[in-house]
Formats: C-alpha cells, structure tokens, sequence
C-alpha cells in the first residue's frame, strides 16, 4: 500500500510538467502585451523594451519556458507584471481562504446532503422523498452566486444580522459556505439517494433483515457504507474543484481567495499568476484524487485487494522477465 | 403433543406490483411441517418457491410485493399478524434462511466472522469476547478455519461463502432452517460436500428444514415430506416415497421423466412441454391444463383443489378420480 502512495505521488511531477507547458502554450500564443496592459497605452517603445527585457519577454518560447521551470526547481515562481508582489508569497496568503471555504462547504454539502439523500432513499416514492427531490431539484439548478445575492439580500441587507462582505471573523463565511455548500448538497443527496436504493434491494440485506436485523442498523450498517463509493468520488472531486477557488463568491463576499487572483492574471495575461495558480491547482487535484482513491479502499475492502494483488502480480512478473 | 403443527401455511397468497401489473406469485399454497422434518419444496423457477420461504420471515420487498391473503402458523402463532419486533426476534433466532446465491448473500464490506456474530449477538446477551468466540466455533463447525474470522467474502470461494452462509443461519441455533437453493449456484462436487454438511448439522442442531429445489437427487437425499409447487400452488404433498414410488399429478411426473436415467432404458429425456401460465393472467382451470397430456374439457374449466388421495398423499389434479397417469 506504501509504495502505491509513493508510486502515485511521484506521477503527480510529470503531470504537473504537462499542465505547465499547456498552459504556458496558451499563454504564449494568446493575444495582448503584458507590457501595454502594465505601462498603458501611452507607454514609450523603450519603457516596453525595457519592460520586456526586465521580464524576460524578449525571448522566444523555449527559453522563456526553460527559465520558468529552472527558476520554479528553485522554488520561484516568479513575481507579478503589475503588483511586481512575488507570486509564491500571494498564493501562500490567499490558499488559506480558499482551502477553508473549500472544506467548509463541502463539509455542509455533506452534513446536509448526506441524511437528505437516506430519508429519501429509506421514504421511497412517500412525500418525503418527493420533497427532498424537489428541494434537491432547486438547489442544483440554481447557480450559487444566486443563493450568495439571495442570502446576502435577506442576512446582511433586512436582517442585519451577517456582515455582507470581509474576511476576517468566522461570521464572513456563513453566507459564502452555505451558498456553494448548497448545489454540492443537493449532488450528494441524489447521488446517495439512488446508490442506496441499489444497495437496498441487494441480497445481502435481506440477510440482515433475514438475521432479525433493526431496519435502522441495517440502514446504518449495511446499507450506508456498500452505497458509500459514488458519494466519496463526487466529493471528492467536488472538493479539488472548489480548490481552485469560487471566483464569483469571492467576488461577491470580497474573500481575497485564488479564484481572484487566477482570474485577475488571465485576464491581464500576467503568466507567472496564471502558471502559478495552476500548479497548486493541479497538485491538489493529484493529491485529493489520491486521497479519494484511499478511502475507496477504506471503504471497500475488495478494492484495497485489487491494489495490492496487482501490485503483486507486477513484482512477479518483472521477476519473470528478468 | 399439541394440536397444532410445528409450522402451518394456509392458504397463502402472495402478489407483485410491477408496472401497474399485477403478478400472482402465490397463489393459495398450503402445506405443513411437523417439528424435526424436512419438508422438500420442489419446482421450477417462477414458481413461487423463494416468495413463500421470504414470506415466512416476512422478508419479502415492502414496496413491490403484498401478502394478500393466508395464515403461516408457527407453534400456533399466525407470523402473519404478529409485531415487527416480534418477527425480528424469530428472524434468524427461531427461524433462519440461506439464501440461493453465497456470492451475493454476504455483505462485501464486513468481514465473514462480524456477520455471525453480529446474528449471534442479536439474539444473544453474552459478552462480545463470548460472542465473538461462538462464531468462531461456527466457523470451524462448517470447516472454515477459525482464523479466517477476519477475512472478507471476496477472500472466499462460492462454497466457502455458502459455509459462511450456513454458519450464520445456524449461529442462534434455529428450530426452522429455510433453504433456499443452497447449492445451486455450486459446482457438482462442491455440492455434496455443502449438502452433507447441512445434514450434519441439521441432525445434530435437531433443526426442521424446509428445503427448496428444483433437483429432486436433493429431495431424494434430504427430504422426509415433499410439496410440489406450480405456478404459485402445491400440486402434490406427501411422503418422500408417495412422491418418488406413486407420482399422480402429471406435472411431477413429467419432472420426473425430465431427468436423465442412469439405468439407461432411455436414451433422451423427456421434457414437459410449454411454459408456466404467465402469472400475470392465469388461466380460470387448472393452472397445468395447457401442458398437460391428459387435460379435459372440465380441467380448463374448472380449478381443481389439492385433495386426499391415501394417507397423507394429497393431489390437486381431476384425473386422479380416473386412476394414475402416466
């Protein structure tokens, strides 16, 4: 199992070296000048020469890619066109925020969706798993900043009882959690809602019940944790996307976040913001795949078997060709 | 003695809803087991087998199937009426069932010995150590090493786990074994090796079994009464040997004519032509008319009722009146 984890982690550079090139293709290749989005439009030729060699911009696509991976071996991710702030040491401030709206709103996504999904899967067809359907239905359908603006209008604006928008005390986080935690409730509610179904009718718990089992702990028992696997992987996922940031919630709550600060760079082809924000990105994404792929085992025994027999099965087979 | 049997079906009637249809699965089965039987319920597939053993646990699935009508009397006490919490401290404690497939009867994520003890400590105040220590004397009772109690079922092959199955059932030590096809889904050879096992066990636990098949060497080796089951009813009931020497209901001979006979007097087998009525519609006369080579006007007519022939013999067939067919 160790050397799985090891295996997997270490897949994760070469992966990480793919996204980098990728996106610093685009980059390269898309239109607009750093240079006149940093000076303006009535910038002197020699101020941009000197911009684009103060930057490096005056090389050609290999070097100037070159460059970027040597400094970044160093641990250089470079600094801003605009702020000239080191990059490393905005995503260091930012990933705080993003990493505790991330968690936080999966964790209510999860609170809340979770016992929705099993009373509508252990009520099927009865009007309680109607109305959680319809609620699910609601709440999937509507676009998060919608909550965001709805909560805030009733919260912070009739109620005054929620601040509409800082970052500094837990009572910011409120709005933004429940406004992304929503849509990602109403997934886990469907998604365990129907798995359950599907383990519900299996043989094995009719040999709970067979057994004289409580309806309630075959639920608990038996049920949850085989209906469990689907669940796992959409939060998963879930997750490593909101790592990412939530741009229009930050926006709206002022949360300096990386969504803003990704989505500043793209937009003023500033490329050590850019690159930067997605490499830490896709290394979450790497490690929170990881992650999920280690729970499946927790979960079900059979797939830490396979891990471990396939491993087994290559070992001997080098031996073989050797 | 008492007056009443060790377990009584009456009338039973059992019923799916799929799709707005209805489909009869039982349809008045009635039939009774004194206390250290085996009772062999025999038939095809559909024919309804499996539905009146989950009846008797009241397992079946709530939404799909409803038991309309019917008594199952066990000691004199209708299970039908009784409370849920009282049929869960008969299910798996006075009553327990195995169930036709092992691979799919264990719960993938729990590990084999948990499953017994959990049974165990259901019905059971003991100790968890007390407990945990009699499942693993199930687990040898079956020859399944002790030490493989914490081993998954995926670790075990199809027989293993139908042991594991076994053991379970028998952890509370149950006065009434279900078993619902328990080699079916077993390799031949396996399959003597699991059902002399039950044997075994059932002779020293004293448990009365019913045993639900469509192989009759099974009912031939385990069986003291044998029903025989169509299209959701008893066709025929009696004795092992008024069943194998003197079958009159044409449908049990024709599954005897079915089997191949190592006697070599013939050389092909002879299946019993057509398909079960669809339960969804089932014919007004008797439910075997179509298939059967001596049906009358009056057979599709009229539904015969199961009806003493000699002794504990019943028959549910017309042609009876007109001596032994076949």
């Amino acid at each position: 199992m160790a050397g799985y984890i090891v295996k997997r982690i270490l897949w994760l550079i070469p992966i990480t070296l793919m996204v980098i090139i990728f996106v610093y293709t685009i980059l390269f290749f898309a239109p607009g000048d750093a240079a006149r989005v940093a000076l303006g439009n009535s910038a002197s030729e020699e101020a941009i020469a000197e911009f684009n060699a103060k930057y490096g911009l005056d090389l050609g696509y290999f070097p100037r890619l070159f460059n970027y991976i040597k400094n970044l071996l160093h641990g250089d991710m470079g600094v801003s066109y605009y702020t000239h702030v080191s990059v490393s040491k905005q995503i260091a401030d930012r990933l705080p925020y993003t990493i505790l709206m991330a968690l936080l709103a999966t964790a209510f996504g999860l609170i809340v969706g979770l016992p929705m999904g099993i009373l509508a899967a252990t009520h099927q067809s009865t009007w309680i798993d109607s109305l959680a359907m319809a609620v699910t239905m609601f709440f999937s359908s509507m676009p998060s900043f919608w909550f965001a603006l709805i909560l805030v209008m009733i919260f912070s604006i009739h109620l005054k009882i929620l601040p509409a928008v800082g970052y500094e005390s837990w009572r910011n986080y409120i709005m933004p959690v429940i406004a992304i935690g929503l849509q990602l409730s109403a997934i886990v509610a469907r998604q365990s809602r129907s798995s359950m179904l599907e383990v519900i009718r299996s043989d094995y718990v009719t040999t709970a019940r067979a057994k004289g089992q409580k309806e309630s702990k075959t639920i608990t028992d038996h049920v949850l944790r085989n209906s469990m696997i689907p669940v796992v992987t959409i939060t998963g996922t879930a997750l490593a996307g909101l790592m990412g940031g939530a741009l229009l919630i930050e926006q709206i709550f002022s949360i300096p976040g990386l969504g803003t600060y990704l989505f500043g760079g793209i937009a003023s082809n500033d490329v050590p913001v850019v690159l930067g924000c997605v490499i830490v990105i896709a290394m979450f994404h790497g490690f929170l795949m990881l992650l999920v792929d280690l729970v499946y085992t927790v979960v079900d025994p059979r797939l830490k078997s396979s891990i471990i027999a396939a491993r087994a099965r290559k070992t001997n087979n080098r031996g073989v060709n050797a | 003695m008492t007056d009443h049997a060790f377990l009584e079906v009456k009338d039973l009637r059992v019923e799916y809803t799929s799709d707005k249809q209805i489909i009869h699965a039982v349809n008045g089965a009635s039939f009774s087991l004194e206390k250290g039987e085996t009772l062999g319920l025999v038939g095809e597939t559909g024919a309804g087998k499996t539905t009146i053993a989950k009846s008797i646990l009241r397992v079946l699935p709530d939404r799909a199937a409803s038991i309309r009508s019917g008594k199952i009397l066990y000691n004199g006490e209708d299970l039908l009426s009784a409370s849920e919490e009282r049929m869960r401290s008969i299910r798996g404690n006075e009553i327990a069932m195995i169930f036709q497939d092992p691979m799919t009867a264990l719960n993938p994520t729990m590990t084999v010995g948990y499953q017994i003890f959990e049974a165990i400590m259901l019905h059971n105040t003991c100790e968890k150590a007390e407990g945990k220590a009699r499942a693993e004397a199930m687990l040898e009772k079956v020859g399944i090493p002790a030490v493989r109690y914490h081993d998954y079922p995926h670790q075990f092959s199809g027989g293993m786990k139908q042991r594991v199955v076994i053991a379970m059932a028998l952890a509370c030590n149950p006065a009434l074994l279900l078993s619902d096809e328990p080699t079916t889904a077993l390799d031949v050879t396996i399959q003597a090796q699991v059902l002399d096992m039950m044997k075994d066990l059932k002779t020293e636990f004293q448990t009365s079994m019913i045993m639900i098949t469509h192989d009759l060497g099974i009912v031939a080796e385990v069986c003291d009464k044998v029903a025989v089951c169509y299209a959701g009813e008893i066709v025929e009931y009696g004795t092992m040997e008024d069943i194998f020497d003197n079958p009159l209901h044409p449908y049990t001979v024709g599954l005897f004519h079915s089997l191949p006979d190592m006697s070599g007097k013939r050389n092909r087998l002879t299946p019993i032509k057509g398909m079960m009525p669809d339960p969804v519609s089932l014919p007004e006369g008797c439910f075997f008319a179509e298939r059967c080579p001596y049906a009358t006007e009056k057979c599709r007519e009229i539904h015969p009722q199961l009806e003493k022939a000699d002794g504990e013999h019943e028959v549910r067939c017309f042609g009876k009146e007109n001596g032994k067919h076949g």
